[in-house]
């Protein structure tokens, strides 16, 4: 009974201290950044390979704990120990918000219609909030490349990599500072994914995700009306990458796409200011967001010129609308920006004077375009929720939940002037003479040994514009209240013209689209412009469970094809990069399960 | 003269007075569609866009049935209970926030718009008997023990379960009036009371009951002073042993 008395004492002890701590905003993990090196020759997984049966009886025997012990959620995070409140309160599934977690936040982390006006000083406690978010990841990658390969590696392949390992953790401050001061910030400690020697690597490291400060209600217009933020912190975007309920290898992929040398982000946080808000009256409300950003997603800004960003979006809360409808939201945003390869985070000489020409991670001397591209982002979304009448109801036989349902979409597209590569004195590794020297590209920008294209293009520099436009559709069904929920989501890209083809764009793949621009570059553009590869999409289809608390099982499933330009899963198998340099045709289809357990307190 | 006078001000007065009211209810339709609806829903019938994923569902205000009041078992709260609740929220397990911040005229805005919802139900609400709620009982060793009894004579184990954390044999099949999985909390943790977990407020909770959910109303079961010893066994048990020790 003593013991009883003060393990008990203890709980209260502890739950009075955290009582006012705040957690508002979970995010998923960070993504794995795209590698530096090329990829290895061949693979090593056997260092990473685990006995698999020893993953199923991990996997089985949470599930199993999940049905024998009380499964209800009983933790306190830290959202809860303010406002005393479940996840749920705010969050579909962690990290993605709800309604109520959005009005939550654009309020400045403050429940909606409310302004907390205790000064910091009163509170006789830390107004920290923190939460540790780590997760153990396993997952089999396969992976068949179709390519014509640089010497030494085979024309096809399959890879398969098998990882068990733990894959970062996440801390999360936040909360209110005094009246309409409030603030963010969280840091990650992610393990990457590296390829060195051959063998998989992963190197740790820190970091600020985000940090900002955020003051609320300017010219007291009202709560949450008209917020101005400062420091580092994700854009407005739709729908976040860092809130999502994918996995890391499933990111919204059109928010990552960029020229071949471009390192523009659209939802990787930015460093500036924004003045933001929503307004609304319950039933309507009004989202927008006007940024003024470094524009190099966080990382040192050698150009003059700030990026731009808006974000407008409109929703309507429904009465059951149809005997269905909840909620729905559409919106729009436009980005402009500028970039040089100054601004690339490999440039080993970012306060440096200009350089004319730049080696890149693999030793190939890149001109820098001294003057800087630009590059815009523009789209649309939406997002509906509803919730489909129980119509698995067969008399008495009721099924004890509800399907709420969210439908959500993007379509962006986005152009960049991108940065100049003309004049590649790089080798071509497997090409022949006939593959079209370098597919002309020694035409341009003043070699010395080819004809009269030279004189006429000497010291000039041509940008190469990059096009794209592409988007996802998903829905998350919530199967079983706060506590399974399926996901699936499909995203596709279509780039209008890429700098891949190492011949002369006359080599497309089968089963390929072609896009009008092919026909058009053909020879005519320096190193082969092509229309290969120039369409992909992945399909993610998978689930979340939440266990006994702190555990949530994640389970995944991913397909997706001519990997071309995918960022991610980019050091195991391939890099876009270095296949562009190396000019090579290649199709890598790939496709994954992966399970993940998130622990979050 | 006088007559024309008065019958003036009657009308002045009740022209003014209805004014008054629809402000009231006009401030407090602005405050719910802003903050609560999302959960409750536009038309009060706890069907809003959230209320789906949450475990424990929003109160459906159009059937006037609520859980926590002051008042005995089915009648209609009262202002301040309401009040209370925006004020005070109704713990962990359940999604409904500390409404602190919002300001006193804003919550007894929403309180008075919350009533439109069930207009006839809260037009007996002047009529509503107040459970009292009397003078603590002193925290003696004999009251606890016999507030130990009471805990089990009365069969509060059936769904709290003898170790008090929400383990007993009713537990897992406990719905509320509304068809809802609902269960009841592990009383060894106070942020889990959704009345409130101070000794006065389990005193309310044990003698009115929580309509609607699996929680009697004990009043006529339990004089006031066993009551009271019953609130002591817990507060001792579960809460705030170090407070509550006997004496």
């Amino acid at each position: 009974m003593g013991i009883s008395y003060k393990i008990n004492q203890k709980c209260i002890e502890i739950n009075s201290l955290l009582e006012k701590q705040i957690d508002y905003s979970c995010q998923d993990a960070h993504q794995p950044e795209l590698s530096s090196d090329p990829p290895a020759p061949i693979l090593a997984p056997y260092s990473y390979r685990l006995n698999s049966s020893l993953v199923l009886i991990f996997t089985v025997g949470l599930v199993l704990s999940s049905l024998i012990f009380p499964t209800k959620l009983e933790a306190v995070p830290i959202f809860a120990r303010k406002y005393n409140k479940s996840c749920q309160t705010c969050h579909v599934s962690e990290p993605k918000l709800n309604a109520f977690g959005e009005l939550f936040r654009a309020n400045g982390y403050q429940l909606p219609g409310t302004i907390e006006d205790t000064p910091p000083w009163s509170k006789r406690r830390v107004d920290i909030a923190g939460m540790l978010h780590e997760m153990a990841v396993d997952r089999v990658i396969q992976s068949n490349m179709d390519a014509t390969p640089p010497p030494g590696l085979p024309p096809r392949g399959h890879y398969e990599v098998r990882s068990f390992r733990d894959a970062g953790g996440h801390l999360w401050f936040g909360g209110t500072m005094g009246r309409n001061l409030s603030f963010f910030a969280s840091v990650g400690v992610e393990q990457e994914l590296d390829v060195q020697n051959g063998r998989f690597g992963s190197p740790t490291h820190a970091h600020w995700e985000q940090a900002f400060l955020m003051y609320n209600n300017l010219f007291n217009s009202g709560t949450g009306m008209a917020n101005v933020r400062f420091g580092l912190f994700e854009l407005e975007v739709p729908f976040s990458n860092l809130r999502r309920l994918s996995s890391a290898l499933a990111p919204y992929e059109v928010y990552n796409i960029r020229g071949v040398k471009g390192s523009f982000h659209l939802s990787a946080p930015q460093v500036g200011t924004a003045l933001n808000g929503l307004i609304h009256n319950g039933i309507n409300s009004l989202r927008y967001e006007l940024a003024i950003v470094n524009g190099t997603n966080g990382h040192f800004d050698s150009n003059v010129e700030f990026d731009t960003y808006g974000r407008i979006a409109v929703s309507r809360l429904f009465d059951n609308f149809l005997g269905l409808l909840k909620q729905a939201r559409v919106g729009a945003l436009y980005y402009s920006g500028t970039q040089n390869l100054k601004d690339l985070p490999e440039n080993p000489y970012p306060t440096g004077a200009m350089l004319d020409y730049w080696k890149d991670e693999y030793g190939i001397n890149v001109h820098v375009d001294k003057e800087n591209s630009s590059f815009y982002r523009r789209g649309v979304d939406f997002s509906i929720d509803f919730e489909l009448p129980n119509f698995l109801s067969i008399g008495p036989l009721k099924l004890p939940f509800g399907h709420a349902i969210n439908i959500y979409g993007q379509f962006l597209e986005g152009h960049d002037d991108d940065i100049d590569m003309t004049d590649l004195p790089m080798p071509l590794l497997g090409a022949d003479e006939e593959a079209g020297d370098h597919g002309g590209h020694k035409i341009l920008a003043g070699n010395s040994d080819h004809d009269d294209h030279e004189e006429e293009h000497a010291n000039e520099w041509i940008t190469r514009p990059f096009d794209f436009e592409g988007g996802f559709i998903g829905a998350d069904v919530v199967v079983i209240p706060a506590k399974l929920y399926f996901i699936t989501r499909y995203d596709w890209v279509d780039v209008s013209n890429q700098w891949a083809d190492p011949v002369d764009g006359e080599f497309p793949r089968e089963n390929l689209t072609f896009s009008t621009e092919y026909a058009a570059r053909g020879d005519d553009m320096p190193y082969g412009m092509t229309g290969a590869q120039d369409q992909y999409s992945r399909y993610v289809l998978g689930f979340r469970w939440h266990l006994i608390q702190p555990f949530t099982l994640i389970y995944e499933y991913g397909y997706q094809d001519n990997l071309f330009g995918f960022p991610e899963p980019p050091p195991l198998m391939y890099n876009p990069d270095w296949t562009a340099g190396m000019g090579r045709v290649v199709n890598v289809d790939s496709d994954w399960h992966m399970f993940m357990v998130m622990f979050a307190f | 003269m006088f007559e024309k006078r008065f019958i003036l001000f009657i009308f002045v007065s009740t022209f003014l007075f209805s004014q008054e009211k629809s402000d009231l209810l006009e401030l407090g339709k602005k405050v719910y569609t802003e903050s609560c609806a999302v959960c409750h829903g536009l038309s009060g019938k706890g069907d809003g866009v959230v209320a789906s994923n949450l475990e424990v569902k929003p109160r459906n205000f159009t059937d006037g049935k609520f859980k926590v009041r002051s008042t005995k078992s089915g009648q209609v709260p009262l202002d301040e209970d309401l009040y209370r609740i925006l004020s005070r929220g109704m713990g962990h397990d359940n999604a409904m926030p500390t409404w602190s911040h919002l300001s006193v005229d804003k919550k007894h805005a929403v309180v008075a718009y919350l009533k439109t919802f069930a207009p006839k139900k809260f037009a007996r609400q002047a009529r509503v008997k107040v459970v009292p709620v009397p003078p603590r009982k002193e925290s003696t060793r004999e009251s606890i023990a016999a507030g130990k009894q009471w805990f089990l004579d009365i069969e509060c184990t059936k769904c709290h379960g003898l170790s008090g954390r929400a383990d007993g044999p009713s537990t897992k099949t406990l719905k509320d009036s509304w068809g809802n999985k609902i269960v009841p909390p592990d009383l060894s943790k106070p942020w889990l009371y959704i009345g409130g977990s101070k000794a006065e407020d389990i005193y309310r909770t044990l003698a009115t009951g929580l309509t609607g959910s699996a929680m009697p109303a004990i009043e006529g079961t339990l004089t006031e002073d066993q009551t009271w010893d019953l609130v002591n066994f817990l507060m001792h048990e579960y809460i705030d042993p170090g407070n509550n020790a006997p004496r």
